[in-house]
């Protein structure tokens, strides 16, 4: 049994070329240190591990084994021993791959954030695409891990040039895993259309990147950082432009308006697990990739966005919400609302200082829970006969009062009353927001609160105070009840004492800010 | 010997006898058949005696809130009030007693004690809350006749009387804010000057007390409710309501010029339509207002004598005006109506009630030897002697119109009159003998004067029984009989008596009918029923349906309507949401010059 | 620290007080059987009941000191405290609260049918939550148990309501966000103008520069006009009452009106100050317009439960009337007010609930004589109807009284329409009376009607006692309050000389610190 604790140390004596004792001069070939180091390799561990397990998956379906539990705890794992890489990783700041990866307490939160995510997505989706009618496929939980990589590496990017490696990775799994649904029809058009609008978008990115350079001269984060504070671009309006590109890259990837027009109907469309996955961690990449840049890259030009990020949040936030409100589809209806989310963490970033990241952190946190239980319920309940609809919810609360009650739970916190996490995720960001003065968008936020409260709020009346005959058959598992109602928990834990939780965020905002 | 037993009974000096009636009277509902009857009875006596033993100072001073509430402020004054109305209470618990109805006996209780706490409140807080409960309990004694026009006119009644309280609260409010001080003070009324809150306080404390005073128009509840009330309950509101706001204005504004004019306007006032009426019990209501008429006229004199006239004459009025609705009530009673009209020839069937009806007759009438003489007198002569001759002429007139009806008219149409062979019998023994108690204070206190004026609250140098005043009232009543015969033809109760009055000016006659028929007439239907359902009602159903329709369809709606265009703008998003792939492309394209533009503009 | 009186009682009464309903719910969540979760419910109430007497058997009344503070870490990273107390002003309110709650405990005895568990936990959470927001002295918990009432009430009357139960309970709620939400913000803008601060003793004794009074006190305004409420947001309350159930219509009317009123003598008074002389008129007028509006508005309705709704629209205008009065008088006779209207209005709508039971209609006239059908009952009613009018020796007389004397005070004109209100009142109580009790019997409802039995007579009786002990002994509760409402007047008049501003000045400096609103960013 291998010591996990050892795994640096192995992966040195592997690395830096020591003599093999029955070979002479093959060091100088073994020695790949001129490319890399061990210490590059062990920061990127987590990264190898997870590939490994993609790849075991993929090779367990090969051999035929089509025992959906063995990939998934295969791939859930992986996902484990990647959490025990990073944690023994250390928690000093590293440069890694020559400035390539800036890896430290901000981007670890963001792995922990995504390896959880992922890891509920696999218990989630335990049985789920049997249910849909799909066979279960290696493809699947390996997906889910590539697309894990892909916004690790967005996170703990240095270098434009990798956050667009890490976005690519993580885009084209998600491309794949919306459409993964193959005779649903709207799961296919909406992988299409996932593909086509993120390629549009991904051009975009790519032009900003590139503009950056032109600007600059490097597409390195503390380059652009030197290059903007000695004055030596190229030109302004290039670094502006290549900036409000790159912009919409992200605004894309976290559906901002008006860049959020595919969200709705990707959401839909997806398979129900996905979407939750979809619209919970690669939103956190997004915008953690977002903030690091703007942090790292872009400080001294910050202020000149500030009026562009207020006008983004206000846009989102309200166009969601108006949105949302006369949707019939639940999972349109929480596909606006994550919409109007991403608005409110558009506030914690625009005002940019070490009460607002932490405010984003935390806010991720909390909707990346209530979304993956919301969305969790959501692939209990649904059947692939007919579309997920309010109607439907009508009487669930007297044949299933728990299921409902963890619903009505996630939407309360969803809608932001205390004593959910969700209150106090809001009450970060507007504090933050307040103490640099944004007194009007944050009314304009609570506002949108109070928009939001009707439609969250529909679900709970058609399951509890309406009473029909049940038309849903929920398919509840052992497994899956559980870890509901450990979300459930972690819902009033955060709501009632935050503290820990905001004690650990605060220091790492601090440390990265 | 039973006077001494009370204040033994409980050894304090005073005790408050409404307390006998607010607090005895819960048990009333407990008690069964003979025993609650002479539980009642028993209850009344003792407050009698309570008032009997009742040592002249004050008493039942109680700390509330920041406030001294005085419960007990015993003078001369409040005391004969107090005789008289615990007297009454004897009279007509005795007359009443008879009654199933337990709520009705609550009714009267609460009704008596509500009076005697007013006549001994010594603040006006105190005073405010007897004053209300008497409203409270003694529109039961209307309600509970039980027929549609009895409630509605109990409601119209309470209505009443609850403007007027809180007009008087409103007036107390005021004097507390401008004095600081809420114990009830000597407050005359002269003149109302918007500037001076003193003066708008007292002003607003006499509406309070002259609504139930009855001044016309604000009097128009009397007769509505007192004709509607059951036999029982009249009696009582008879007696109570008025006096007790005879009493506070005496205390408070005795002496204000204005209550001479409004008290003579009263006094005739209520003769005149005391003429128009066919209902017995409603035409002795108008006789209440013309009574009190003199009461205030009095009151608004003010000199020690008047205040001694007033107050004697309020005594004996109640003691005759209750004989008279109970003899009227008697014959309501056992006939089942009060219509002039349809009654007649009763002498046959009921002669005691007829004798004791007429002795209250003569009374009210102020004959000699009857107790209004006595009394009514002595208010007369003090105007007199002050030299109000119009006011002096006005009550004449007033009393030989009294005298008209009361002393004539009704009897004569009860109890002489065609005869409708209406089958009666005298009414239950118990009714009978208050009847009799009170036909011998009627007579006893006009005969045995001195006792009466031994209680008055100042020393009286009034002797009714000169030759002056004898001979004048005689005259006056002696024309008026005359006149009444003459009339008869006119009075519009048809009359068998055939008697030859070819000599009489007819013409003269046609226009006096004429004048109180038509425009007095029309007059009078607007004020009792329709002063109410246009001034109070009617404008406030229409107000409140107003309000409402506001409500509804323009404050409640604003807010749907701004929901309402909230989801509209909601579903006209949608129309964005095209799901084409190349138009969100375009907005995608749109929105990124749109950020450039604003990254160019902004900064 | 000064301002507070550490526990005189060295034992939590008060977190105990507040929780044990939840801890009751928490329990109740766990058993199955219908009857025990009743029972276990009216077990906790009463115990609450039992464990809040020590408030008052221990409460200083020469003090306007907060007592029983108990302080505690919360959330350090925002520096939050756990912190709770009572004073003068909110210590009436616990009594009221845990009495009330068990008179809901036993009118829903029989009255829910369906879903017993979830209702007597909301009702019990829903306790939790009132007792909170009375007794919290950190803004930040304030707000915390102030939502947490939104939640139970939206259930209470969306599941076992009415007809029209879910609009009604959606516009509740929306109606009672739309001020909440505003409120946060003004919460936060104070937390950082207060000196990064959320003790509501220590922002108290800030002095905030006017054109931010003015703006906070709007923002607080929102959400304490909504609750009370005030005369142009009321339009939830109507709904809202008629839909719930008795239970929901008695927490409705006896203890989440009171909410606004107390957070306006907790919060605008004392922090405020300025912008509460400054809108003081507006705020006069307001009041006296909610009592004539409302009262008229009462006339017409058809329905007893709205009815009784809408009489309490005039009511409440009543306790505005009477706290904006700015003297002693005015602001006791308020508070007393708060606390009389929870006890009729809740007794009227037991009443009305009690033969709803019966008859399962609330029109008016489907009823009539019940004189002489319930008699019982009828005593009841009259008792009630004749406190709502504001009979002398009943409790609301003294309320009544108090804020009258109040307004005659500070302005006579508004005090002259005052009393036009009460005409109103007593009419339209009169008028009910009158069409169901005294009527000729009606056909309709005659044979389901039966009188009280004993559960309900037990419900009612110690209503009846609260009436006629507060009309005549009104020291009782008025000694609570005397010298905390002596302080905050002081407070008040601190700051600023106590005269109000004419109607015009004020329009004019309100338009204008607008204008500094706007531009305050």
């Amino acid at each position: 049994m291998i010591q996990w604790s050892q795994l640096p140390s192995i992966l040195r004596k592997l690395l830096d070329g020591h003599k093999f004792p029955n070979c002479n001069g093959c060091s100088d070939l073994m020695d790949l240190s001129q490319y890399f180091t061990s210490s590059d390799l062990a920061g990127i561990a987590p990264e190898i591990i997870l590939t490994i397990t993609a790849m075991a998956v993929l090779t367990i379906e090969m051999a035929r084994i089509f025992r959906p539990g063995i990939m998934l705890s295969v791939a859930a794992l992986g996902l484990w021993l990647a959490g025990v890489a990073i944690a023994q990783g250390g928690f000093d700041d590293k440069l890694l791959f020559g400035g390539m990866l800036y890896f430290n307490k901000f981007s670890m939160f963001f792995d922990f954030l995504y390896l959880f995510v992922g890891l509920l997505t696999l218990i989630f989706s335990q049985g789920y695409l049997e249910k849909m009618g799909s066979k279960s496929r290696g493809e699947y939980p390996a997906l889910i891990l590539f697309s894990v990589i892909g916004m690790m590496l967005m996170t703990r990017a240095n270098d434009l040039v990798m956050v667009f490696l890490g976005l690519e990775l993580l885009s084209l799994s998600l491309y794949v895993l919306v459409g993964f649904l193959r005779q649903n029809l709207y799961s296919n058009e909406s992988g299409l259309k996932y593909l086509l609008l993120g390629a549009f978008s991904t051009g975009f990115f790519l032009f900003g990147a590139a503009l950056i350079y032109g600007a600059t001269g490097t597409t390195n984060f503390s380059g652009i950082a030197q290059a903007i504070a000695a004055g030596t671009i190229l030109s302004d309006v290039y670094l502006y432009l290549g900036i409000g590109l790159l912009l919409t890259g992200f605004a894309f990837k976290v559906a901002l308006a008006p860049f959020h027009m595919w969200s709705p109907d990707v959401y839909q469309g997806a398979p129900t697990t996905i979407t939750g996955f979809l619209c919970t961690a690669p939103k956190a990449a997004g915008f953690g990739a977002v903030l690091k840049v703007f942090m790292i890259a872009f400080p001294a030009t910050f202020t000149q966005w500030q009026d562009l990020f207020w006008v983004l949040a206000a846009l989102t936030m309200t166009v969601g919400n108006i949105s949302a409100l006369v949707q019939s589809n639940v999972k349109r209806m929480l596909a606006f609302s994550s919409v109007s989310h991403a608005g409110y963490i558009v506030i914690g970033i625009l005002v940019q200082d070490m009460a607002g990241i932490s405010a984003v952190l935390f806010y991720l946190v909390v909707y990346s829970i209530m979304n993956l239980g919301a969305f969790a319920i959501l692939s209990m309940v649904e059947n692939d006969e007919q579309d997920l609809t309010f109607r439907q919810f009508r009487g669930l609360a007297s044949r299933n009062p728990l299921l409902s009650a963890a619903m009505a739970i996630f939407m309360v916190s969803l809608a932001g009353f205390p004593p959910s996490a969700g209150f106090i995720a809001k009450y970060g960001l507007f504090s933050a927001a307040i103490a640099k003065g944004y007194i009007w968008l944050v009314v304009i936020a609570v506002l949108n609160t109070l928009v939001s409260f009707y439609y969250y709020f529909r679900i709970i009346v058609n399951m509890v105070m309406r009473d029909e005959k049940q038309i849903l058959q929920p398919t509840t598992g052992f497994l899956t009840g559980g870890v509901l109602a450990l979300l459930i928990a972690i819902v009033f834990i955060l709501g009632i004492t935050p503290g820990y939780l905001l004690e650990i965020i605060l220091n790492i905002a601090t440390a990265s800010s | 010997m039973r006077i001494i037993m009370i204040s033994e009974m409980f050894n304090i000096e005073f005790f408050h006898p409404s307390a006998y009636y607010i607090i005895g009277g819960l048990l009333i509902p407990l008690l069964k058949g003979r025993i609650k009857q002479g539980f009642m009875l028993l209850l009344t006596l003792l407050a009698f005696f309570a008032v009997v033993n009742m040592p002249l100072g004050v008493y039942g001073v109680y700390e509330f809130l920041n406030w001294e509430l005085t419960f007990g402020h015993v003078d001369k004054l409040s005391k004969v009030f107090a005789y008289i109305f615990t007297i009454m209470g004897v009279i007509g618990i005795i007359y009443s007693i008879h009654v199933k109805n337990d709520g009705e006996h609550l009714a009267a209780f609460y009704y008596i004690g509500g009076s005697l706490g007013v006549i001994f409140a010594g603040d006006f807080l105190t005073l405010f809350l007897f004053w209300e409960i008497m409203a409270f309990s003694s529109v039961f004694l209307v309600w509970y006749r039980k027929i549609p026009s009895s409630v509605d006119s109990g409601f119209r009644y309470l209505l009443w009387h609850v403007v007027g309280g809180l007009i008087l609260f409103s007036g107390i409010m005021i004097q507390y804010s401008v004095s600081g001080d809420l114990s009830i003070q000597y407050l005359p009324f002269h003149g109302w000057y918007p500037t001076d809150l003193q003066s708008v306080a007292t002003f607003l404390i006499l509406i309070g007390f002259i609504v139930n005073a009855a001044v016309p128009p604000l009097g128009a509840w009397l007769p509505d409710a007192y004709s509607a009330a059951t036999v029982t309950g009249a009696v009582f509101m008879s007696a109570f309501t008025t006096k007790t706001a005879v009493y506070a204005l005496i205390r408070v504004c005795s002496g204000s010029e204005i209550l001479i004019v409004l008290g003579v306007v009263m006094a005739i006032y209520g003769v005149v339509y005391a003429v128009l009426e066919n209902d017995v019990r409603r035409l002795l209501a108008y006789h209440i207002i013309s009574q009190v008429g003199y009461m205030v006229t009095g009151v608004g004199l003010g000199t020690q004598m008047a205040i001694n006239g007033v107050v004697a004459h309020a005594f004996c009025h109640i003691l005759y005006k209750s004989l008279l609705f109970m003899g009227t009530g008697s014959v309501l009673y056992a006939t089942g109506t009060a219509k002039l009209s349809e009654l007649g020839g009763l002498y046959k069937t009921m002669p005691r009630t007829m004798i004791y009806t007429i002795i209250g007759g003569l009374a009210i009438s102020a004959f000699p030897l009857f107790s209004g003489f006595v009394s009514k007198s002595m208010t007369v002569a003090a105007l007199g002697e002050e030299h109000y001759t119009w006011a002096f002429m006005g009550l004449m007139l007033a009393s030989a119109g009294t005298f008209l009806h009361t002393g004539l008219k009704v009897p004569y149409f009860i109890w002489f009159g065609r005869d409708r062979g209406i089958k009666a019998k005298e009414p239950p023994w118990n009714m009978e003998l208050a009847m009799i108690i009170g036909s011998l204070f009627c007579i006893g206190l006009g005969i045995f004067y001195k006792p009466l004026y031994a209680l008055l609250p100042y020393t009286v140098h009034f002797e009714p029984y000169t030759a002056y005043h004898t001979w004048e009232t005689l005259q006056i009543l002696l024309f008026t009989q005359l006149g009444f015969f003459l009339l008869l033809k006119k009075l519009w109760c048809e009359n068998t008596i055939s008697m030859d009055t070819d000599w009489f000016p007819r013409k003269g006659a046609k226009v006096f009918m004429w004048f109180i028929n038509k425009p007095l007439a029309s007059l009078e239907i607007n004020i009792i029923g329709e002063v109410y359902e246009f001034i109070v009602q009617k404008p406030i159903l229409r107000m409140a349906r107003w309000f409402k329709w506001v409500d509804t369809f323009i404050v409640d709606r604003t807010f749907s309507i701004l929901a309402n265009l909230t989801l509209l703008w909601s579903r006209k998003l949608q129309a964005i949401q095209s799901g084409q792939i190349q138009h969100y492309a375009m907005i995608m394209v749109a929105g990124v010059l749109t950020l450039i533009l604003i990254g160019i503009i902004l900064p | 620290m000064e301002n507070i009186l550490i526990n005189n009682l060295d034992f939590p009464v008060i977190t105990v007080t507040t929780f044990l309903p939840l801890a009751g719910a928490l329990l109740i969540l766990f058993i199955r059987n219908e009857v025990w979760i009743k029972w276990l419910a009216l077990a906790t109430t009463v115990a609450t009941f039992i464990f809040s007497i020590p408030i008052y058997t221990h409460f200083d009344k020469a003090t306007y000191k907060m007592q029983f503070v108990e302080i505690h870490q919360w959330i350090p990273a925002w520096n939050i405290n756990y912190k709770v107390g009572v004073d003068g002003i909110s210590v009436l309110f616990i009594i009221l609260v845990t009495i009330l709650n068990i008179l809901c405990v036993l009118v829903s005895w029989k009255a829910i049918q369906s879903k017993t568990k979830a209702f007597f936990v909301s009702l019990l959470v829903m306790e939790t939550a009132m007792m909170g927001v009375f007794v919290s002295l950190n803004i930040f918990l304030f707000y915390l148990f102030w939502e947490l009432t939104l939640i139970p009430m939206f259930l209470l009357i969306g599941i076992w309501g009415g007809s029209n139960r879910i609009y009604a309970t959606i516009k509740f709620v929306l109606f009672t966000l739309a001020g909440s939400v505003l409120m946060l913000v003004g919460i936060i803008v104070l937390y950082y103008a207060g000196g990064k601060t959320y003790d509501i003793l220590e922002l108290s004794n800030g002095n905030y520069p006017p054109h931010l009074q003015v703006g906070l006190f709007l923002a607080f305004f929102a959400a304490f006009a909504v609750k009370m409420p005030m005369f142009p947001v009321h339009t939830w309350l109507p709904d809202a009452h008629t839909e719930a159930p008795t239970a929901g219509s008695v927490i409705l009317a006896g203890v989440l009106l009171k909410m606004g009123a107390y957070g306006f003598l907790r919060f605008s008074f004392p922090m405020f100050p300025f912008a509460v002389k400054l809108f003081l008129i507006p705020l006069l007028i307001l009041s006296v317009t909610a009592i004539i509006y409302g009262a008229y508005v009462t006339l017409m309705q058809k329905d007893m439960k709205r009815l009784i709704a809408y009489s309490s629209v005039s009511h409440m205008g009543f306790v505005t009337l009477g706290i904006f009065c700015l003297n002693q008088n005015g602001i006791e006779g308020g508070i007393l007010q708060m606390i009389n209207h929870g006890i009729i209005t809740g007794a009227l709508f037991l009443c009305v609930g009690m033969i709803y039971e019966r008859t399962h209609t609330r029109m008016i006239e489907d009823y009539g004589g019940l004189f002489k059908t319930v008699p019982i009952y009828i005593v009841f009613f009259t008792i009630f109807s004749l406190a709502a009018i504001g009979f002398p020796g009943m409790n609301a007389f003294i309320g009544e009284f108090l804020i009258i004397s109040g307004a005659f005070k500070a302005n006579m004109v508004i005090a002259a329409f005052s009393i036009l209100g009460v005409i109103l009142g007593t009419s339209y109580m009169v008028w009910l009376y009158y069409r169901i009790a005294l009527n000729e019997i009606n056909p309709n409802t005659k044979e389901q009607l039966t009188d009280l039995n004993l559960r309900e007579i037990a419900t009612l009786l110690p209503l009846v006692i609260l009436v006629f002990l507060i009309g005549l002994q009104p020291e009782v509760l008025l000694s609570y309050m005397h010298v905390s409402v002596e302080h905050l007047l002081e407070k008040i008049n601190a700051t600023l000389p106590n005269e109000n501003f004419a109607v015009y000045d004020s329009m004019v400096s309100i338009t204008q610190y607008f204008k500094e609103i706007i531009g305050w960013t």
